[in-house]
C-alpha cells in the first residue's frame, strides 16, 4: 500500500491533470493565504528572488583564500584558534573532527608538519562551497639568542599544499549517496552518526562540514594531472596545489613587559600579553585549476614573493567552557572533551609591510581539442611554453588549437595590511586595513601596457552569535596608464626606465566601490545604511522605502501590558524590537575620470577645507578661513587625534577627533599631487591620499569638491525579506530589491586592465557558472487539496492497520512546483527536506529529507512563465502530496508534526543529473485544523 | 497557618466579587492585569483611579528519590496590590508567604517565611515615561533575578545575588526605544541617611549559606547597611526581541556585586534568560573567595492551557541544580503542575538528588 503511495505522489503530475485542475487561473499573492474552492493556495514565488541569489557574492579570491595568513605561524597560532571562539558549539564539538595537525619530529629543532583542514562557506544559492585542504612540509625553529629576556629565533618552513574547491548542497549529498557503494555511504556518513545527530540536533548542523571525510583525504591524489582527470572535476569547481617556502627571524617583545604588569594581567583574567615581531621572506607558487564549462579549463599561475615584517601585539586568553563536561572510555582508552573554546582579546593586532612581487597568467583549454589537451597538461606541471606556442599558432597560423590566451600580469607593490579587532567571547569586530602601491605589466592579446596603481581596502565586519556577520568593505583605487620609457646611456646593460603618461584620453582615474552585506536588518540598521549609503554617493536615493522602525501594533499591545507591570519584572521584558526585515546587501560604485580628479586638485585650498570639514561634520566656515586655520584654537583639535589615538587598539575610530588630522594629510598630499609631474611621483601621493581611517569621509570629502555631473555613480541593492514581519513591511522592503539608483553620466567603458581583472574574477568561490543550462525552481505553490477520488475508492486493506487509519475524505498539503531549464528528454531529481521553522532554531528537527525521481519534462504538464526581463519561457509543473496518505515522506515524526498544526519549512531543488542543481527555494507555512498559514 | 488561610480566602473573596465589575468599572483589574486601550493614543484608556491585583495560593509535595527525610511539603501564597492614580502616580506593594514543613522520618518545626517583597510609590509609568522614580521598601536595580520554578526549587536559591537594603529610591531613564538606565540607592535604616553616620559604615557579619529547606533567607539581614546600583539594559531585534542588562553594585561595608543578564521574549511570548551574577564580600577590604551564580531558564507562554517551566542554576561551590515542569491551568484560575528537578552539591558531600515536586495552586 506504501508503495501505491510513494509511486502515486511521484506521478503527481499525472494525478494533477487527472483531477482536472487548472494552474492557470490559480490565485498568486505573495505567501498570502487565499480561500479558494474551500482549499487555502498559498503562493510563495518572490518574483525578484532570481537577482537576489544571482548578485554578486563577495567572498573572497582563491589566492586569498588559500594564502597562509599567518606569515609567522608559530606566533599567530595562539591569536587565530581564539578567532575562532565565534563559531559555534557544533565546531568545537563535531566540526573539528576534519580539521587536523600532527607534527612529526625529525631533530631537537625541526618536524615535519602534516595538516588537513576543510572549511565550508555558505553560498546565497543555498549551496555550500567546501573548501579541502591537505598541506605537508618541513618546519624548523630555534632559538638564537636573549636579549634582555626576549628570544629570538630563526624559522625556516617550507609547504607543498593541494586544495580542492567544490559545490554541495543536500540534494547533491543525496543523490550522489544511491550511486555509492554501501561501504562508502557508510563512511560518508561516518557510519551512521552523521544523519543521527542531522535528526538530533537543530538545524544548523551542517550535515556537509563533516559529510565525505575520504574526499578530504582525496585531496592530494585527485589534482587534474590529465584531461581524463579533469573531466572528474564538477563544473565549476577548482583545484590547486602550491609549493611555498620562507624563512623568519621572530622577536617576542612581550618579555619586556614587567613582572607587576603581567601579574595584573593574570589577575584580570589569566590574560596573557605576547608582541612578536619578525623579519621574513616568503615565496609562493601556485597553479589553479577551474573547469568552467564542459570542455573548458582555465589554468592560472600566481607567483609570488614577499618580504617584509610584521609585528601583531595580543593581550587575551583562551578558556574552554564546560571542559571535561563529557568523557568516555574505549577499551583502556580515555577520551576527554576539552570543551567549547572561546577567547577574550581585547587587544588583538596586526600590522605587516611587504615589498611584493607578483606574477599571474591565465590560459584556457578546449580539451576536446588534441594541442589544447597536450598543452594544458604541461601547464598544469607549471611548463607554460606549449600553451604559448599553440595559442600563437591560433592567432598567427589561424590553426584551432583549442587555446585561448587571456593575459599575464606582473606587479611590483608595496604592501601594508594592518589588521585589528577585540574578540570577547561572543562578539567579533574586526577591520583589515590593506594599502598597496604597484607597477604593473600586463599582456593580453593586444599586446603589452602598463598600469600604476594605489589602492586602499578597508573590510570591516562585526560578528555576533545572535544575527551573525555584517560586513562593509571600501575599495578605493587609482589607476595610471602609463608608458615605460628607457633611460638612454649606452653603457648600461640593463638600462633603469621611468613613466610617462599615456597619450590617450584620461590617463588617470580613481574607482571606488562600497559593498555592504548583512544577513540580519532590522528598520534601525536599514535607515543607517540608507543614510550612510546617500552621505557616501551623494545620490538622493529618493524612492527607497521608508518604514516605521516597530511594529505599531505591537507597541500597542505592549504599552497596554507594561502599563500595570510589577516593578520587580518589568525589567524582563524587552521593548518591541525594531522590526526585523532580512538580508540586505548594497553595492555603491563610483569613478572619477582624469578632469574630475584635476578640478578637485584645482579647487581653492579654503574649499578643499570646507568640503573636508562638511564631511568630517566640523564647522565649514572656521575651517574655511585661512586666518582661523592659524589660530591656536584650530591647531588645538590635534589634541583630540592624539589623546583618542590609543583606541585604535581596541578597533576604535572616531572621525570627528580624528577629523584634523585626516584633513591636514589628504589637503597636502591633494596639493602635491598637483604640483608634480612624474606619474611615479604622483602615485606615491594618491597612497598618502588613500590611506585614510576613514574612506567614506574622503569619498564624501571629493564628491563635495566635484562637480557631481561628471561623477558617474551608482547604488544598487539586493535584499531578501526574511522574519515575522507583516506582509505590508515585507512587500514594502522586497521593493528595494534590484532597484539601481544613478547620477553623473555614464560610466566610461571598462578598460584592457579592467577586463583583465575581471578574468582574474573568475577564480572567485561561488560565481554563477553556466548559469543558463543550471535548472531553475520558478514557482513553489503550497496548497491544500482531497485525495485523488480514484485513489480515495480503493479497498481498505484492513491489515494496513496504519493507513487504515488515515482520513480519505479530509485535505492535505500539497505542493506544485513549476521547474525550468531542464534538459526535455532528461528525468527530474527533487531534493525535499521538511524541518520544522520557527524563528528559534534550537530545538527544531529535520523530519524528512528525500529526493524524488520525476518524471521527465516532457511527461509533465507545463505553464508560461514571465522572467524578470519580460520574455516568457515554458516550466515544467510537479505536483505531490506533501502530507496524508499519497506523501512520499510519510513517518511518524513528520505525520504528527503536520497533525499537531506544527510551523514547518520546506526545502526545494531541482536537479538533472543530480550534480548540477538549481538554486534552493524554501517556503514556511502552518497547517492547522485543515487549514494553511503562512507564517507570520 | 490559619490566620493566613483565612486572610487568603477573604482577600480572594474580596477580588473575585470585585472582579464581577471589572467588565462594568474596569478601574480595576485582576491577575494579568492588561489595559484594553493603549494608554498613549487612546485618551480613555485609563480612568483617574486605577488598580490592579495579583495573587496566588497553592501547596506542593516533594518526594525525593533514595532519601526520604528530604521529603517536604510547602504552602506557599504570593499577591501584590498597585494603586494608581492617572499615568503617574502609583501605590504598589507585594507581600509572600512560604511555609515549609518536612515529612521524613524525624520532621522538624516548619520553616515559615513571611517577607513584604515591596512597597513602594511610584512617580511616571513604565509605559509610557522616560523619566520613573520609585520611593519605598524596595530592591535596589540589579540584574533580573527571576526565577518561576516551583516553590521547592526556589527555597534553595540565595537571593542575596539580588537583593540588597530595604529603603530606597530608584531612577530609571528610558529612551522607550531600545535602552533603559536605572540607578538606585537603598539603605536599611533610615537614621544612616544621616551623613555622619554614612561615613561611619558597620560590618556585619556575613552568614554562612548552607545547603538546604530554609537555609538561605530571602533577605541577608545582618544589619544597617547601604548600597547603591546601577543598571543598564539594551534591546536588540534579534531573535524576534533580546535584552541585554549589565549591572554593578556596592555597599558600605565592602559587599560588590556585577552582573550580566540575556533576556530574549520570542514573538510567541516564550521566555528565555541567562543570567550571570558574581558576588564578593570584603569587608576589611580584603580578597576574599566569591560567590557566584548561572542561570539559564525557560519559561513558555501559556498555550492550550499549559506552559513549560525549566531552570538550570550553578552556584558556584554550592550546587548545580535544574528542573523541568510542566503547569496545567484549569478553569480558568487553577494551576495543576509536574516538576522534575535534580540538584548535585558542590560542597564536597557528594549529595545528589532527584526530586519530583506536584502542586496545586489558584491564581488570579
Amino acid at each position: 500500500m506504501k508503495l501505491l503511495a510513494l509511486t502515486l505522489g511521484l506521478f503527481a503530475a499525472t494525478a494533477f491533470a487527472q483531477d482536472g485542475a487548472e494552474p492557470e487561473t490559480r490565485d498568486r499573492h505573495y505567501g498570502e493565504a487565499v480561500e479558494r474552492d474551500g482549499s487555502v493556495i498559498i503562493d510563495y514565488k518572490p518574483s525578484t528572488e532570481e537577482e537576489t541569489l544571482d548578485e554578486p557574492t563577495y567572498l573572497q579570491p582563491i589566492e586569498q583564500l588559500l594564502a597562509n595568513p599567518a606569515l609567522i605561524t608559530s606566533l599567530a597560532s595562539n591569536a587565530d584558534a581564539i578567532n575562532r571562539s565565534v563559531e559555534s558549539v557544533m565546531d568545537s564539538l563535531f566540526y573539528s573532527l576534519l580539521d587536523n595537525e600532527r607534527a612529526f619530529k625529525l631533530t631537537e629543532h625541526s618536524w615535519i608538519l602534516g595538516s588537513m583542514k576543510r572549511d565550508v562557506y555558505s553560498a546565497p544559492s543555498g549551496s555550500y562551497v567546501v573548501v579541502d585542504r591537505v598541506a605537508l612540509g618541513p618546519r624548523y625553529a630555534r632559538e638564537l639568542t636573549r636579549v634582555h629576556g626576549m628570544p629570538i629565533s630563526l624559522g625556516i618552513d617550507g609547504t607543498v599544499e593541494v586544495a580542492q574547491i567544490y559545490l554541495r548542497n543536500d540534494g547533491m549529498r543525496l543523490a550522489q549517496q544511491d550511486a555509492l557503494p554501501t561501504w562508502r555511504r557508510w563512511l560518508n556518513n561516518w557510519f551512521g552518526l552523521v544523519p543521527l545527530l542531522s535528526v538530533g540536533l537543530p538545524p544548523s548542523f551542517n550535515q556537509n562540514e563533516m559529510y565525505d571525510p575520504l574526499r578530504q583525504i582525496e585531496t592530494p591524489f585527485v589534482f587534474p594531472l590529465d584531461a581524463g582527470s579533469f573531466y572528474d572535476m564538477a563544473i565549476g569547481s577548482i583545484r590547486s596545489y602550491s609549493v611555498s617556502g620562507g624563512v623568519q627571524v621572530p622577536v617576542d617583545f612581550g618579555g619586556i613587559l614587567d613582572r607587576s604588569s603581567r601579574d595584573l594581567l593574570l589577575k584580570i583574567g589569566n590574560l596573557s600579553a605576547t608582541v612578536p615581531y619578525a623579519v621574513f621572506k616568503r615565496g609562493d607558487y601556485r597553479i589553479n585549476v577551474l573547469r568552467r564549462g564542459e570542455h573548458s579549463a582555465w589554468v592560472g599561475l600566481k607567483e609570488t614573493s614577499r618580504a617584509g615584517h610584521i609585528v601583531s601585539p595580543f593581550v587575551g586568553s583562551q578558556y574552554f567552557l564546560l571542559k571535561g563536561a563529557l568523557a568516555a572510555t574505549f577499551f583502556g582508552w580515555h577520551w576527554v572533551w576539552p570543551g567549547i573554546s572561546v577567547g577574550v582579546l581585547p587587544v588583538n593586532l596586526a600590522l605587516e609591510q611587504a615589498f611584493a612581487k607578483l606574477y599571474d597568467q591565465v590560459y584556457e583549454y578546449d580539451l576536446r581539442k588534441l594541442p589544447a589537451r597536450e598543452a594544458y597538461e604541461n601547464a598544469v606541471r607549471g611548463d607554460f611554453l606549449p600553451s604559448r606556442e599553440r595559442y600563437l599558432d591560433a592567432k598567427e597560423k589561424g590553426e584551432d588549437t583549442g587555446v585561448t590566451f587571456h593575459f599575464t600580469r606582473t606587479q611590483q607593490r608595496l604592501e601594508e595590511i594592518v589588521r585589528n579587532g577585540p574578540n570577547f567571547v561572543v562578539f567579533k569586530r574586526e577591520r583589515q586595513g590593506e594599502l598597496n602601491d604597484s607597477e604593473i605589466e600586463i599582456t593580453d592579446v593586444d599586446g603589452k601596457f602598463y598600469v600604476l596603481e594605489t589602492s586602499r581596502e578597508t573590510n570591516d565586519k562585526i560578528a555576533d552569535v545572535l544575527v551573525g556577520e555584517e560586513e562593509r568593505r571600501i575599495q578605493q583605487a587609482v589607476a595610471m596608464k602609463v608608458r615605460r620609457v628607457l633611460e638612454e646611456n649606452p653603457q648600461d646593460k640593463d638600462p633603469d626606465f621611468s613613466y610617462v603618461f599615456d597619450a590617450g584620453p584620461d590617463p588617470i582615474g580613481l574607482a571606488v566601490n562600497l559593498s555592504i552585506q548583512d544577513r540580519y536588518i532590522d528598520v534601525g540598521e536599514y535607515d543607517d545604511y540608507i543614510a550612510d549609503l546617500r552621505f557616501f554617493s551623494k545620490l538622493p536615493l529618493e524612492d527607497v522605502p521608508s518604514l516605521p522602525l516597530k511594529d505599531r501594533e505591537l507597541e500597542n499591545a505592549w504599552r497596554r501590558r507594561q502599563f500595570y507591570a510589577e516593578p520587580t519584572q518589568n525589567i524582563a521584558v524587552p521593548h518591541v524590537p525594531a522590526t526585523h526585515l532580512g538580508r540586505f546587501g548594497a553595492q555603491t560604485s563610483m569613478h572619477f575620470s582624469t578632469a574630475a580628479i584635476n578640478r578637485i586638485l584645482e579647487q581653492p585650498l579654503g574649499e578643499k577645507w570646507r568640503a573636508f570639514a562638511k564631511a568630517f561634520g566640523a564647522d565649514e566656515v572656521a575651517w574655511s578661513s585661512a586666518d582661523k586655520r592659524a589660530s591656536m584654537g584650530h591647531s588645538a583639535q590635534w589634541f583630540k587625534a592624539f589623546l583618542l589615538f590609543p583606541l585604535r587598539l581596541f578597533n576604535v575610530r572616531v572621525a570627528a577627533a580624528d577629523a584634523i588630522k585626516e584633513t591636514e594629510r589628504a589637503i597636502g598630499a591633494m596639493e602635491r599631487v598637483r604640483l608634480l609631474e612624474s606619474p611615479r611621483a604622483k602615485l606615491d601621493e594618491f597612497r598618502i591620499l588613500l590611506d585614510t581611517d576613514h574612506p567614506e569621509r574622503l569619498v564624501r570629502a571629493l564628491l563635495e569638491l566635484a562637480e557631481l555631473d561628471s561623477v558617474p555613480r551608482r547604488v544598487s541593492f539586493s535584499v531578501q525579506p526574511k522574519g515575522a514581519a507583516r506582509q505590508a513591511i515585507r512587500d514594502a522592503f522586497r521593493k528595494l530589491d534590484g532597484m539601481i539608483f544613478t547620477g553623473g553620466g555614464d560610466f566610461p567603458e571598462p578598460t584592457r586592465y579592467a577586463r583583465s581583472k575581471k578574468k582574474l574574477a573568475n577564480f572567485y568561490l561561488d560565481q554563477p557558472r553556466d548559469a543558463d543550462s543550471k535548472p531553475n525552481v520558478a514557482r513553489v505553490l503550497v496548497g491544500t487539496k482531497p485525495i485523488p477520488e480514484s485513489v480515495r475508492n480503493l479497498s481498505v486493506d484492513p491489515e494496513d492497520g496504519e493507513e487504515a487509519g488515515l482520513d480519505r475524505t479530509q485535505e492535505y498539503v500539497h505542493l506544485t512546483i513549476s521547474v525550468s531549464q531542464v534538459p526535455p528528454r532528461s528525468g527530474v531529481k527533487l531534493y525535499v527536506r521538511v524541518d520544522q521553522a520557527g524563528k528559534i532554531k534550537i530545538g527544531k528537527l529535520a523530519l524528512a529529507e528525500k529526493v524524488l525521481e520525476l518524471p521527465s519534462p516532457d511527461e509533465a504538464q507545463t505553464e508560461v512563465i514571465q522572467a524578470k526581463d519580460g520574455s516568457m519561457h515554458s516550466a515544467s509543473l510537479y505536483e505531490f502530496f506533501l502530507s496524508g496518505p499519497l506523501s512520499p515522506l510519510t513517518s511518524f515524526m513528520f505525520d504528527r508534526s503536520i497533525k499537531d498544526g506544527e510551523e514547518l519549512q520546506v526545502t526545494l531543488a531541482v536537479s538533472a543529473d543530480g550534480n548540477v542543481w538549481s538554486d534552493e527555494r524554501v517556503a514556511e507555512f502552518r497547517y492547522t485544523k485543515g487549514r494553511l498559514e503562512p507564517i507570520k | 497557618m490559619g490566620i493566613s488561610q483565612r486572610s487568603l480566602i477573604g482577600a480572594w473573596t474580596l477580588l473575585t466579587v470585585l472582579s464581577g465589575r471589572t467588565e462594568a468599572a474596569p478601574w480595576l483589574h485582576l491577575g494579568s492585569c492588561v489595559l484594553a486601550k493603549d494608554p498613549q493614543t487612546e485618551l480613555d484608556a485609563t480612568p483617574g483611579f486605577s488598580a490592579c491585583a495579583r495573587g496566588r495560593a497553592g501547596a506542593e509535595i516533594t518526594a525525593t528519590f533514595g532519601n526520604a527525610n528530604d521529603n517536604h511539603w510547602i504552602q506557599h501564597a504570593d499577591g501584590s496590590l498597585g494603586l494608581y492614580y492617572s499615568d503617574w502616580l502609583g501605590l504598589l506593594g507585594r507581600a509572600q508567604f512560604r511555609e515549609t514543613r518536612g515529612l521524613g522520618r524525624a520532621p522538624g518545626s516548619p520553616d515559615r517565611l513571611v517577607a513584604p517583597e515591596y512597597f513602594l510609590v511610584q512617580l511616571g509609568n513604565p509605559a509610557l515615561d522616560r523619566f520613573r522614580v520609585e520611593v519605598g521598601r524596595v530592591d535596589v536595580p540589579f540584574g533580573v533575578g527571576l526565577s518561576e520554578a516551583s516553590a521547592s526549587y526556589r527555597s534553595y536559591e540565595d537571593h542575596r545575588f539580588w537583593d540588597g537594603p530595604q529603603y530606597g529610591v530608584t531612577l530609571t531613564v528610558d529612551n522607550k526605544v531600545n535602552t533603559r538606565f536605572d540607578v538606585g540607592y537603598a539603605t536599611d535604616d533610615f537614621s544612616r541617611l544621616t551623613k555622619a553616620q554614612l561615613e561611619a559604615p558597620t560590618a556585619p557579619p556575613e552568614a554562612p549559606v548552607a545547603p538546604g529547606i530554609g537555609s538561605t533567607d530571602l533577605r541577608s539581614r545582618g544589619g544597617a547597611k547601604s548600597g547603591a546600583s546601577a543598571r543598564l539594559a539594551h534591546d536588540v531585534s534579534a531573535l524576534d526581541g533580546s535584552r541585554l542588562i549589565v549591572s554593578g553594585y556596592g555597599e558600605n561595608h565592602g559587599e560588590r556585586r556585577m552582573g550580566f543578564a540575556f533576556v530574549n521574549v520570542s514573538r510567541r511570548d516564550d521566555l528565555t534568560l541567562f543570567e550571570f551574577a558574581r558576588r564578593q564580600v570584603r569587608p576589611d577590604g580584603q580578597a576574599q573567595a566569591f560567590s557566584q551564580v548561572l542561570r539559564l531558564a525557560y519559561l513558555s507562554a501559556w498555550r492550550d492551557e499549559g506552559r513549560f517551566v525549566g531552570q538550570f542554576d550553578d552556584e558556584r561551590f554550592r550546587f548545580r541544580a535544574g528542573t523541568f515542569g510542566r503547569e496545567v491551568r484549569l478553569f480558568g484560575h487553577a494551576v495543576l503542575s509536574l516538576h522534575v528537578s535534580y540538584r548535585k552539591s558542590e560542597t564536597g558531600d557528594e549529595m545528589k538528588r532527584w526530586q519530583f515536586t506536584s502542586g496545586v495552586e489558584a491564581r488570579l
